[in-house]
Order: structure tokens, then C-alpha cells, then sequence
């Protein structure tokens, strides 16, 4: 009984494990149908249908990917082209360049001078606008541009004094001899590099565009000395000695930060809240560059300069946002405040002359007064709130740069004699003295007539002293004010 | 297992892979002519595709199936996705502008301005308001400056000059901070006290930006 239950209880057990068995038997199939896939359609999905997708994929991928290249080609080429064109013109214009210098050395009528001169200032220019385009380093370029710009802008300098009447000196033909030969120069170093086909074409980034292709890595402040161009003696806009050109009105004793400092705070007034020195700038005018939050919560910028504690510039922002030209009557209340404020700083006579308005501000620029001329030089351009008449901003760059006390001729022609020298179609309406800038560095007292043309409304200036018309500005009016073009 | 687990990774990166290549150009934009439109440009459009043979209907400023069939032909020949809609590449294509009026007006009102407003937006985006005047007055003093180009353009778009332009940004449309920043130093604001270069000291790498001597810091940026 006990054997056969043993037995019985064997079986079970037997019985039991077999069970077991055959579980883990079915789980086992179970699994490796997990394996190769639940069913037959999975398996077909993962056997046949994804790896055809794959490759359908690949196949769409790859022609995109040729597509694109072909497109990326075809841009590279037309950039290319754009690039090659514009040094092949460059070539061309400098070769012109050279060739209209070579006239100048034999020629001597004043029609022809003045003629070949402009002609050289209108081919610079297109030289100028191709140097833009070329794909050169700054570095490696820089020179040659500033050859063509200056090379042009003396050429003009030169035509107005002969058209002046005046004989082109020895020391001119001397620069312009220079001149010609460094155009020989500059010609055929671009057309070797033209022929050679090794235009440079690798320019595309910022980083590049400060890397030189000749090894020089590094800036040495006495490269900018010495130059493999000639060096021209000129009064011009872009000449040497007006780039160099010191700020003159800046005159005193070097202050401390703190004094600078004390400086801010008097010229902010009643409203300075509290400033800190945001920076010590080294630039054109030494200067402590504050900023801060004033008393009404608004933030601003002051600059002071280190060299005698003048105001540059104050900037701050306005309470609202009113455009547009307003009425006569509060332009007037405008030009009124202005003035209080200059005053209060401490400028002589000021007056105004033009007027923006934008962004809620009243930008009025007011130029210095020296024996009742405007001297046009010597401008301080102040911000006013529309909205609530207080100064938000000053700008004296220019006041500083060229404020001095100045010589005016003795011996000037009668106003109604130089009147009856203007053209008969300008209705005048104003008259003033004024000096203007002739030439970068030179000014010339004048009689400035406002006055109409028609619609258009125009200022011509013409030589206290001689007679001779110096300038014509018109007048454009526009939503944002007058502007002199 | 291995490989069919791996099979169905790379079918998914396959598939949202190309998703996003063929979806990506297809984004087509709000402003698009299409069957239907009216109005002048459409006038424009059957002008321009009479004009070079595609369209032989009437210009009656309606976007009719004469006019599809003339943009499918024209899409076609240019090697454009021929859906007969004009958008903006089918447009560029054709050299006319799909923007509504009152957006280019505002765009081109003052050229030099908006230019200069816009490197500023793409150059010094979150800078302080001061750095941003002197972006722009650097772009200014270039200009006056015989080792540039003498246009705001010319200097703005000489190449590899800026990042912005390079990389495309300068495209965006610029907030009005910017524009304002731009007339400030139109206006003669110069913070940057006559400087004709900034770069930012964390990411330049040339050596000679590094070696200037830097003259002031704004914001993120050195000026030299």
C-alpha cells in the first residue's frame, strides 16, 4: 500500500513534473515564437517589408542627398561667378585708374585736369564698391581700399582747386606721379592674380574675415605706419590727418573718476539718482563712461571726458512714444528749453538750425554763435521728452572736436551785393551768417539764403568774402522733420 | 533578436528622418496665390506668365484652372514642385513679391535705416541698450573710414565682415529697439567713441582681433 502509494504519489509527482515539463516546454516554444515573431505577418513586416523600406529609404535619401549636392554646386558656382566677375572688373577699373594718372602727367589745360580728375573719383569709387565684394581678408585688403578711397578723394580735393582757378602745385604733380606708379603696382599684382586663377574664395565667415592669407596673424599698430602705398598730403573727408584728427575743444586738466563722477551728477541736476562707472573708455576722447537709474526711475548713460570734464553724450529714454512734426508754437516751447539747458551747461550763444522728432523725442541741433554767425562745425544735438519737456539726451562729439574761438575775415562784401549774385528762381526767405566746412579741415564764412524753388524749399551759401556760391542744401521735409541733403 | 530589434530602431529613425526632410520644404507659407485668389497680384502673375508663353487667357486678375495649368507648366520648367499654388519660391521664381503692400512699404521707407536696424537686431539681440547704439556707430565710423567700403550697405554686407550676415540673421525683422538704436547713432550717439571693431571675448578665436588693444567694453562686447 505504502509502495503503491509511494508509487501512486511517484506518478503524482511524475505526473506533477511532467505538467511542469510541458509548461516550460510551451513557454520555451512561447518564447522562441518571441523570437522569430509573435506570427507570420510580423515576420513578414520584419523580414520583408522594413528592410525594403530601408533600402526605399536609403534610395530617397540618397537622391535627396544628390539633389542638394547638385543645388549646393550650383550655388557655389554662381557665388564663384559673382566673385570672379568682380575682381576681373576691379582689374579692369584700377587698370583705367592707371591709365587716366598717366593723362595727368601731360596734361595742363584746367578743363581737362578738372574732367580727368573727376573721372579718377568716379572710377575709385566703382573700385571702392568692387573691393566690398571681393572675398579678401580684411587684413590682407585694408591698404589697397584705403589707396583707392584716398587716391580718389585727393582727386577731388585737386579738381576743386582747379576749378578754383588755381594751378596744380609741384608738390601735386609729385603725389601724383606716386600715385600713377602705385597704380602700376596695385594693377599688376591683381592681374597675376587674375591669370593665375587663384582668386581667393574661401571668405565666408567673420573669423575669416580677420585671417590673413599671407601669414600675418597678429596686429601691430606699426603696420598702420608703415604702408605699401604712397602717403598723400590732402584735405578730404578720408584724407590721413582728418581721420588722425584730434579733438580740439577738449581743453583742462586730467580729472579723476570721482570728480567725473561729481561732474554727471551736476549735469543731470535735480533728477540724478544714483550713477556707477560702467566703463573707461580709450577711444577717439578719453572718457568715464557712468550709467545708472535717475530719481524718476528712468536708466542712463553719461559720458564725461577725462581731459577737462566736458559732457559728450547723455542718453535716456523718453516717456512716450508721440511722432510726428508738432505746431509751431510748441516748437517753439521746445527750442526754449533746449537753449535754458544749454545755458544752465555752461556753452556760449547757441542757436537752433534743424530738428528731428521721433520715438517721443525732440532731437534739436544747435550750433555754437561766434559774432552773429552760425558756425556749423561746433554742433550740440539735444534730446527733449515731448511728453514731459525734460532733457533726455546730448551729443557734443561735434562741439568738441571742433570748438575754438575763431578768426573771422575783416573786409566782407555787402549782403544785398552778394544777393544780387544768386540765381533769380531762389525766393529768399532768411538770411544769416554763417561759417561752414569747405573741406574737412577748412571753413569759410558765408551768407546763408533760405529761401524756395517752387515746392522745394533750399539753402545756398555763398563766400562772404569772394561771392562765390559754396554750397546748395535742399531742404527735405519729411514725417520726421527737416533734413539738409 | 538583435537584429530585428535593431531593424525596427533604424526603420524609426529612418521614418522620422525622412519625415522631417519632406515635410521640412512643404511648410507652405500663409501668403501664397492659389485657385481661387483674386485681386492684383494675380493680375501680376498672368502678366508675367503671358508675357514668357505659359498663359494664353485673359488677365483678369482671377485664379482660374487656365491659370493653374499655366503656373504648373511654369513650376515644371523652373524644376519646381508643380502643385499650380504660388508660393514663395514659385514667387521668387517669377521675380514678384508676394508681400502684402503695407509690409514693404513700412520695410523700404528708409533703406539705410532698416538695414542698419536690422544688423543690429541680428548682431547684438540682448545686448544692453547702449551696446546696441555702439554696433550701429561702428558700422558708421566704418563708413567714414578710408579702410572700408564708403556705403552703410557696402560695409554691412562686405564679406564675412558680420556674423549676422553670414549666418543669416541679419534677415530677421528687427523689434523696435533696434530701429531705435539705429537712428540714435544715425542721429551722431557714439558710445563706441569712434571704434571700428567689437567682437565678443568668449567666442573670437582670431589672433589679430585678440591682439588689438581693446578700448572699452559694453555689454558682452570689446571695442578696438
Amino acid at each position: 500500500m505504502e509502495d503503491k502509494g509511494q508509487i501512486e504519489n511517484k506518478d503524482n509527482i511524475n505526473g506533477t513534473h511532467s505538467i511542469e515539463e510541458h509548461d516550460s516546454k510551451r513557454k520555451k516554444t512561447q518564447k522562441k515564437r518571441t523570437d522569430s515573431g509573435f506570427s507570420r505577418p510580423l515576420r513578414i513586416i520584419f523580414c520583408y517589408l522594413v528592410p525594403a523600406l530601408m533600402v526605399t529609404a536609403l534610395i530617397i535619401t540618397g537622391i535627396w542627398g544628390s539633389r542638394q549636392q547638385a543645388l549646393a554646386e550650383d550655388y557655389k558656382l554662381a557665388t564663384e561667378s559673382m566673385y570672379r566677375q568682380a575682381y576681373t572688373e576691379l582689374t579692369d577699373s584700377v587698370y583705367n585708374l592707371q591709365i587716366m594718372l598717366s593723362k595727368l602727367m601731360v596734361s595742363e589745360a584746367p578743363s581737362t585736369l578738372a574732367l580727368a580728375l573727376d573721372d579718377i573719383w568716379r572710377e575709385s569709387g566703382v573700385c571702392v564698391g568692387l573691393m566690398g565684394q571681393i572675398p579678401q581678408s580684411h587684413i590682407d585688403n585694408y591698404e589697397m581700399n584705403s589707396f583707392l578711397i584716398r587716391l580718389g578723394d585727393y582727386a577731388r580735393s585737386l579738381s576743386k582747386t582747379v576749378m578754383r582757378g588755381k594751378p596744380i602745385s609741384d608738390d601735386d604733380r609729385k603725389q601724383l606721379q606716386e600715385l600713377y606708379n602705385a597704380s602700376i603696382e596695385v594693377h599688376s599684382q591683381l592681374q597675376t592674380t587674375l591669370d593665375s586663377g587663384n582668386l581667393p574664395m574661401q571668405l565666408l565667415t567673420s573669423e575669416q574675415f580677420f585671417t590673413s592669407e599671407n601669414g600675418v596673424d597678429t596686429y601691430d599698430a606699426s603696420d598702420d605706419a608703415d604702408s605699401r602705398y604712397p602717403t598723400l598730403i590732402y584735405d578730404g573727408p578720408f584724407s590721413e590727418s582728418t581721420e588722425k584728427q584730434e579733438a580740439r575743444g577738449v581743453t583742462g586738466e586730467d580729472i579723476d573718476e570721482n570728480t567725473a563722477l561729481e561732474r554727471a551728477y551736476a549735469i543731470l541736476g535735480d533728477n540724478s539718482g544714483n550713477l556707477t562707472l560702467s566703463t573707461v573708455s580709450n577711444g577717439k576722447i578719453a572718457s568715464y563712461d557712468f550709467d545708472g537709474t535717475l530719481a524718476d526711475g528712468r536708466h542712463v548713460d553719461i559720458s564725461i571726458t577725462v581731459r577737462g570734464g566736458h559732457l559728450i553724450w547723455m542718453m535716456s529714454s523718453t516717456s512716450s512714444d508721440i511722432a510726428g512734426v508738432p505746431a509751431d508754437d510748441e516748437k517753439d516751447a521746445l527750442v526754449s528749453i533746449g537753449l535754458e539747458w544749454l545755458q544752465a551747461q555752461g556753452f556760449g550763444e547757441m542757436a537752433p538750425t534743424y530738428a528731428q522728432y521721433y520715438s517721443g523725442a525732440a532731437l534739436i541741433s544747435f550750433a555754437a554763435v561766434q559774432d552773429d554767425a552760425l558756425i556749423y562745425n561746433d554742433l550740440v544735438k539735444v534730446w527733449i521728452d515731448r511728453a514731459n519737456q525734460m532733457i533726455v539726451g546730448a551729443d557734443c562729439r561735434n562741439y568738441l572736436f571742433s570748438h575754438i574761438e575763431r578768426d573771422f575775415p575783416e573786409e566782407l562784401m555787402d549782403e544785398d551785393e552778394v544777393r544780387g549774385m544768386l540765381s533769380p528762381n531762389l525766393n529768399i526767405m532768411e538770411t544769416n551768417l554763417a561759417l561752414v566746412p569747405a573741406t574737412s579741415q577748412t571753413e569759410v564764412l558765408c551768407y546763408e539764403f533760405k529761401g524756395t524753388f517752387g515746392e522745394d524749399e533750399y539753402v545756398v551759401y555763398l563766400d562772404a568774402v569772394t561771392g562765390d556760391e559754396v554750397q546748395i542744401f535742399r531742404i527735405i521735409n519729411d514725417e520726421n522733420g527737416q533734413l539738409a541733403l | 533578436m538583435n537584429f530585428s530589434r535593431l531593424t525596427k530602431i533604424v526603420a524609426l529613425l529612418m521614418t522620422v528622418v525622412m519625415l522631417v526632410i519632406f515635410i521640412t520644404p512643404t511648410v507652405t507659407s500663409a501668403e501664397s496665390l492659389r485657385r481661387g485668389s483674386r485681386g492684383k497680384q494675380v493680375s501680376t502673375l498672368q502678366t508675367k506668365l503671358k508675357r514668357w508663353g505659359y498663359y494664353n487667357g485673359s488677365i483678369d486678375g482671377i485664379f482660374g484652372s487656365g491659370t493653374e495649368t499655366a503656373v504648373r507648366k511654369f513650376q515644371r520648367a523652373c524644376g519646381l514642385t508643380a502643385d499650380g499654388i504660388v508660393g514663395p519660391k514659385t514667387a521668387a521664381a517669377l521675380g514678384m513679391s508676394l508681400a502684402t503692400s503695407s509690409s514693404t512699404s513700412s520695410s523700404s521707407s528708409s533703406g539705410d535705416l532698416y538695414l542698419l536696424a536690422r544688423l543690429v537686431h541680428g548682431e547684438a539681440r540682448g545686448e544692453p541698450y547702449k551696446g546696441k547704439v555702439a554696433v550701429a556707430a561702428v558700422v558708421l565710423n566704418r563708413v567714414k573710414n578710408s579702410s572700408f567700403p564708403n556705403t552703410i550697405a557696402g560695409v554691412i554686407y562686405q564679406r564675412g565682415a558680420f556674423d549676422a550676415v553670414s549666418d543669416g540673421q541679419i534677415n530677421l525683422t528687427p523689434d523696435n529697439e533696434s530701429i531705435k538704436a539705429a537712428q540714435d547713432a544715425m542721429n551722431g550717439w557714439d558710445p563706441s567713441n569712434g571704434c571700428l571693431y567689437y567682437y565678443n571675448p568668449a567666442t573670437a578665436t582670431s589672433k589679430w582681433m585678440l591682439s588689438r588693444p581693446v578700448l572699452l567694453k559694453i555689454g558682452r562686447h570689446a571695442f578696438c
